[in-house]
């Protein structure tokens, strides 16, 4: 848990930080967000007294980070910034090591521990001997991440931690994190000036401007009520779309039967009830097309002889595609309904009706 | 030829050039006929001794208080010399050896003493001047990183700065000793000893064959040491930096 009472942070006359306060239970994945020179960064490296404040309280789990020694709470705190915080000099296991190793850990669990870390952020363990430089950006801020988990901080603080990389990249590494915040639940703050990686990452996020928080409170409160024109304007007019981005297919799709093509019609047409479509399988189970509604269709004949085929690349929705992409898929396909699937099997439905629903909710 | 072949080669070389001659000068050293060819008021082994032990005595000491200097003046409690340091050591170089040696032999005497103690004044420059060059050129970034792990300074300064610095100090020793084994020569003029005695006496007797024999020892030398720290610098540096 992490508490900021009152922080205020003044270079001269200059108020870089003014009068912050701000709660972060443990677990939490806080975003700290603005425009430039708003104070975020500030903010965060405060917490670790890489900056002192010039008023205020901070406390992590409840201790007053002024009581300690400023290196000691940074070793028990993780930190992560843009890919250029790796040392050169040192191959990656090594960058790993380095707070274990400032705590005098034994080699034997220094080693285990880099081995684990390096399996959690995805990277094999053919890269522990290579050094930075030998790194593509997204690699590296794994690295990054690996080091600032090493040991075992209940806190991490990152920067800005995927500024410097490419869309496709900075992606793949946002659900990493959230795959890594799900697994070791860890009290986050992250600074970014990116709405989307916040609304993408976000359990609250707290909005900043002029050194101030303008508004605290959990990615759907903010997209849904905007505490004032500079949220507003900020988080964008797009904010109902990114709300979709939280949610995902599996929490919406509903059940739906299926038909496999050696069906005989007659067997299916019940199905069809209210429906305009009935989903066609293959044996297994399968997406290879659907079936439409129609008078023309024949009882004593196949499903196949009246389905129409279709690839389930182009059609089928997985259950962890965000709502947002499929609205797009279902708006580039021109269609109200696509089936879902799960590795490969379809196992639902999901209507453009649902997802309005759920986008107001 | 690779860099090891070089090494090799300017080994060889001055080994054979330095016990030719002094195998030479025990042949026909009372020679008649050789008189006045060969230098013979010392043997080019024992040269050779004293010429290494001018040049390690003194680089040994002005590495240790350049780096030193360097480190001190790039700390906060230094930051304020900086400018005064960096300025000496542009302008340090400038001042003739022979002054120092002037100014050194009435403190201490005539010998190797003077001349050590000039040769370390003259040194120390290009090493503090790298030891700066070298720490500064560790990234904002990467410090505040390692303020960010939870290092303090000194573990900054020894896990991060040092060994990233590392080559370019040992780029600004290797310059300084190299520097060195040229300058050791006019502490012949004082009694210091070394190759620097042949070519001294050659130029007071206007004899060529003494300047040309303690001329090219030291060439052989320089250029051998020259092989010889680099070789250390590529086994120390073996990471690239990007």
């Amino acid at each position: 848990m992490i508490e900021l009472k009152n922080v205020t942070k003044k270079y001269g006359e200059d108020t870089a930080v003014d009068g912050v306060s701000l709660k972060i239970d443990k677990g939490d994945f806080c975003v700290l967000i603005g425009p430039s020179g708003c104070g975020k960064s500030t903010t965060l490296k405060m917490i670790n007294r890489l900056i002192e404040p010039s008023g205020g309280e901070i406390f992590t789990d409840g201790l007053d980070v002024k009581k300690q020694k400023p290196e000691i709470l940074r070793r028990g705190i993780g930190y992560v910034i843009q890919s250029v915080g790796l040392f050169p000099h040192m191959s990656v296991s090594d960058n790993i090591a380095v707070v274990p190793r400032l705590l005098k850990w034994e080699n034997s669990r220094i080693d285990k521990q880099v081995n684990e870390l390096l399996s959690l952020v995805e990277l094999g363990s053919d890269y522990a001997d290579k050094y930075p430089h030998q790194l593509s950006g997204g690699e590296a801020q794994r690295v990054g991440v690996a080091r600032a988990l090493a040991a075992d901080a209940d806190i991490l603080l990152m920067d800005e931690p995927f500024g410097a990389l490419d869309p496709v990249t900075r992606e793949a590494l946002q659900k990493g994190l959230l795959r890594i915040q799900k697994k070791l639940k860890k009290t986050v703050v992250f600074v970014t000036h990116d709405i989307d990686e916040a609304v993408r990452l976000a359990t609250k996020i707290a909005i900043m401007k002029d050194g101030r928080v303008v508004q605290y409170d959990t990615p759907e409160n903010i997209l849904n009520n905007p505490a004032d024109k500079f949220t507003e304007e900020f988080i964008g007019i797009d904010r109902a779309l990114k709300n979709l981005t939280r949610m995902f297919v599996k929490d919406i799709s509903s059940k739906v039967s299926t038909v496999k093509e050696r069906d005989k019609i007659s067997d299916v047409i019940g199905l069809f009830c209210d429906k305009v479509y009935l989903w066609v399988t293959d044996e297994n189970g399968r997406f290879t097309g659907w079936l439409s509604k129609s008078a023309k269709l024949d009882g004593s004949a196949e499903v196949k002889d009246f389905m129409h085929r279709a690839s389930s690349e182009q059609y089928c929705l997985s259950t962890d595609t965000t709502l947002k992409d499929a609205l797009s898929k279902l708006v580039m396909n021109g269609v109200v309904v696509l089936p879902v699937s799960e590795d490969d099997l379809v196992i639902g439905e999901i209507s453009l009706q649902s997802i309005l629903e759920s986008g107001n909710g | 030829m690779d860099r090891r072949g070089r090494l090799y080669i300017t080994g060889v070389m001055l080994v054979l050039t330095v016990g030719g001659l002094t195998y030479l000068s025990n042949i026909y050293g009372g020679n008649f006929d050789a008189d006045g060819v060969f230098y013979l008021r010392s043997s080019f082994i024992k040269l050779t001794y004293d010429h290494i032990f001018l040049v390690a005595t003194s680089s040994s000491l002005a590495t240790l208080f350049g780096v030193f200097c360097g480190i001190f003046v790039t700390r906060r409690a230094g930051r304020e010399f900086l400018p005064v340091v960096n300025m000496l050591a542009s302008v340090g170089q400038t001042f003739p050896p022979v002054a120092v040696l002037a100014l050194a032999v009435p403190l201490v005497g005539f010998g190797a003493k003077p001349t050590i103690i000039a040769l370390l004044f003259y040194g120390i420059f290009p090493i503090v001047r790298n030891t700066i060059a070298g720490i500064e050129s560790v990234h904002a970034e990467i410090k505040e990183a390692a303020r960010g792990v939870g290092m303090y300074d000194l573990e900054i300064l020894f896990k991060v700065e040092l060994p990233m610095a590392a080559s370019i100090i040992m780029a600004g020793v290797r310059t300084s000793v190299i520097i060195n084994i040229g300058t050791a020569t006019i502490g012949a003029t004082i009694g210091a000893g070394g190759f620097g005695a042949p070519i001294v006496s050659g130029l007071i007797n206007e004899n060529f064959y003494y300047v040309l024999q303690g001329g090219v020892c030291v060439a052989l030398l320089a250029v051998f040491t020259d092989q010889l720290l680099l070789a250390a610098v590529s086994k120390l540096s073996s990471f690239k930096a990007a």
